[in-house]
């Protein structure tokens, strides 16, 4: 619909006819010295920590915001959240008597925007009508409940032997390029239909990284129930500190209203990186690496968030998944034993396992979830069990059966099993897998139908068999679903099914 | 805004003041002290490492000649603790503490068109109610502010001016 110029002109003239701006009311400092982002303020006595103050606008833009982090005796240290080259020293810094927000509610969702909730898309402004603090204290003890509901990521290595609940916090961790992002979006991807709200923050990453997850999650129709908080790397660092919080705040809402959230941090590396930053710049006593003293309480507080609400309190979760990056699989540096101490569990990859063609590259033998079984589904218990078994007393035979050269049959046989589990496990990107046909597929591999089909055709067989069973027994993927176990009647008939494909597949 | 240090000396020399009943006459030395110290040969002397801490301090009685004796010993106070860097800051805090001490409020109003007696007194009298205490007002003339009023109490701003609220207007509809 187009738009005439004198009907802009007649809104314009009736906004600035009722345009009423209340007097403002605040404290007034002076800056003392500027520079990278950080402002030393003197004056300001009445700030309060993590306000947001007024600077002045640059020659015909609008006024900048900062945010009061460091409250000394004789000023105020901020951070400029914007352009600063044009503030001197002298300027007039106001308060705003506004504790940093972010406006959240369900506008959001399949919107990308800043830290400060700005769009970023170019799809119109996002007109929603709640704020939420950036900051918030996590939910106490007693408004929480265990977590016992599983969150499918259509992962099978992740459902079946570190499965995910709702309300946990597991971290995702590896070297670049091992496809941390990847296992998280693959999980963003499987919430399509599942009414679970997702949110991928992006932080310190390139901008033609984020642009590339928006069009893998549009392309995929998962878009339409994500909301992409990005602060790139060529955005100030207080935006990549801030830009965290404000995603948790934006899925604590959801958790408030009694739904279901799932938040991606990609990644706490960066983010520990620019908080080291603001840190050393306002002049922070640096320990370890050079990361200031609570750069722990920096995660503990924001993976504290993500919480199981008790049933009074509407039953609603928040699950995270934090993602960090290590240098050279070193698992011991500072940031990867914070966090890993803080989530419930980790999901290591490994570029040796990505390079040896093992997608996604879980090693299994440090992997866990420290909520585990207690979120899994019957079925998956029923399966999954002998699959954990048999891939770690193959992890055990693998090495030392390199250096033998007649081995037993027991030993031949569960080196066999092994390496069929570990192909079976393997799953190309982009395509999760719904939570029935991962429960038939690991039935199949533990009950030893797999076991003499040649390794190179084992996916050609878990493919075969899916697609046998959705069309002669369509029944049965309906009934693992809804009945949530294998009951002994489903179990034959399962037995029975599988035994008629492989009649079949053996040519 | 002084530093803690300064103010606890402050504070104990305009008690001292208060208790003698003299506010005024030790501001005027205590203005006076500064005035003579901060004259650059004698600042250089007092801040030399190589004079022993007795000659320092013989050097600022002997300049501070026929300033009141509470102020010399003020000096010689922080000369001893090696505090002199506070003693320009005392007379910002001390004046704080005897507007505090008398319920004063200092208020800075800046008007874009010069005001008349008549507005400067009505502008005393609504902020006397409004805060609930005797308000000095100093009003200045600044046309940048194109219209309306700045009132500046402390580091508290109540900003009505033309100026702001047309960036209000921009922020609004821009």
């Amino acid at each position: 619909m187009a738009i005439r110029s004198d009907e802009i002109g007649d809104i314009l003239k009736q906004r600035i006819a009722s345009f009423d701006a209340p007097v403002v009311d605040a404290h007034e400092g002076v800056i003392t010295s500027v520079g990278d982002g950080i402002a030393r303020i003197y004056g300001l006595e009445e700030a309060m920590a993590g306000e947001l103050l007024e600077f002045p606008a640059p020659p015909g833009g609008h006024s900048v915001l900062g945010l009061a982090l460091d409250l000394r005796e004789d000023g105020v240290g901020a951070v400029i959240m914007g352009e600063y080259l044009h503030l001197q020293e002298g300027d007039t810094v106001r308060t705003t008597g506004r504790i940093a927000e972010v406006p959240v509610g369900d506008e959001l969702i399949g919107r990308i925007v800043s830290a400060l909730g700005e769009p970023l898309d170019g799809k119109g402004p996002v007109e929603t009508s709640q704020d939420l603090p950036i900051e918030h204290v996590a939910p106490g003890v007693i408004f929480r409940q265990a977590v016992t509901t599983p969150m499918q990521t259509g992962i099978k290595a992740i459902d079946a032997m570190f499965a995910i609940g709702r309300g946990q916090r597991e971290l995702i961790i590896g070297d670049r390029q091992t496809g941390k992002t990847q296992v998280a979006l693959d999980a963003i991807i499987n919430q399509k239909d599942s009414g679970i709200v997702c949110i991928y923050v992006a932080i310190g990453q390139r901008r033609q990284t984020v642009a590339q997850v928006a069009a893998r999650l549009e392309e995929a129709g998962a878009l339409q129930n994500t909301i992409i908080v990005a602060a790139t790397a060529s955005d100030p660092a207080p935006m990549q500190f801030l830009a965290p919080y404000a995603g948790c705040a934006m899925g604590e809402y959801f958790m408030q209203k009694g739904k279901h959230a799932l938040i991606v941090y990609d990644d706490l590396s960066k983010h520990a990186q620019a908080y080291r930053q603001l840190s050393l710049l306002l002049r922070r006593p640096p320990s370890r690496e050079a990361y200031p003293g609570d750069v722990f309480y920096l995660h503990s507080r924001l993976l504290e968030r993500a919480a199981r609400m008790s049933d009074k309190e509407g039953g609603g979760t928040l699950t995270a998944l934090p993602i960090i990056e290590t240098q050279a699989n070193d698992v011991s540096a500072y940031i990867p034993t914070n966090v890993i101490s803080i989530t419930d569990g980790q999901i290591f990859l490994e570029t040796d396992l990505f390079n040896a063609g093992i997608r996604p590259a879980i090693n299994v033998g440090i992997s866990v979830s420290r909520v585990g079984s207690a979120a899994q589904t019957k079925a998956m218990k029923q399966v999954a069990g002998q699959l954990k078994l048999d891939l770690a007393q193959y992890g055990e035979l693998r090495a030392f059966a390199q250096f033998a050269a007649d081995l037993d049959k027991r030993t031949r046989a569960t080196l066999d099993r092994g390496v069929r589990m570990t192909e079976l496990l393997k799953q190309p990107a982009n395509s999760p897998v719904p939570f029935a046909q991962q429960v038939i597929a690991i039935f199949a591999g533990t009950r030893g139908y797999l076991d003499d089909v040649p390794v190179d055709r084992v996916s050609e067989f878990e493919r075969g068999l899916l697609r046998f069973l959705s069309s002669d027994h369509a029944g049965l993927e309906k009934e693992i679903d809804e009945k949530k176990e294998i009951t002994p009647d489903t179990e034959k008939q399962l037995i029975s099914a599988i035994e008629k494909f492989k009649e079949g597949f053996a040519g | 805004m002084a530093s803690s240090i300064g103010r606890r000396y402050a504070q104990a020399y305009f008690d001292l003041a208060r208790t003698a009943g003299k506010i005024p006459e030790w501001r005027e030395d205590l203005v006076r002290s500064v005035d003579i110290l901060s004259n650059p040969e004698v600042a250089a002397a007092l801040a030399n490492p190589r004079l022993t801490l007795s000659d320092r301090t013989r050097l600022a009685i002997e300049v501070l000649e026929g300033v009141g004796e509470p102020a010399r010993n003020l000096v010689r106070l922080l000369i001893e603790r090696g505090r002199l860097g506070v003693l320009a800051d005392l007379v910002e805090t001390y004046d704080v503490l005897t507007d505090r001490d008398s319920g004063v409020i200092r208020a800075t109003v800046t008007t874009a068109v010069a005001a008349d007696d008549d507005l400067s007194t009505r502008i005393s009298t609504a902020l006397s109610e409004k805060l609930g205490a005797a308000v000095q007002t100093e009003v200045h003339q600044d046309p940048s502010i194109l219209g309306g009023l700045v009132i500046r109490i402390g580091d508290r701003v109540i900003d009505n001016s033309l100026r702001t609220r047309l960036q209000q207007l921009r922020t609004a509809l821009v």
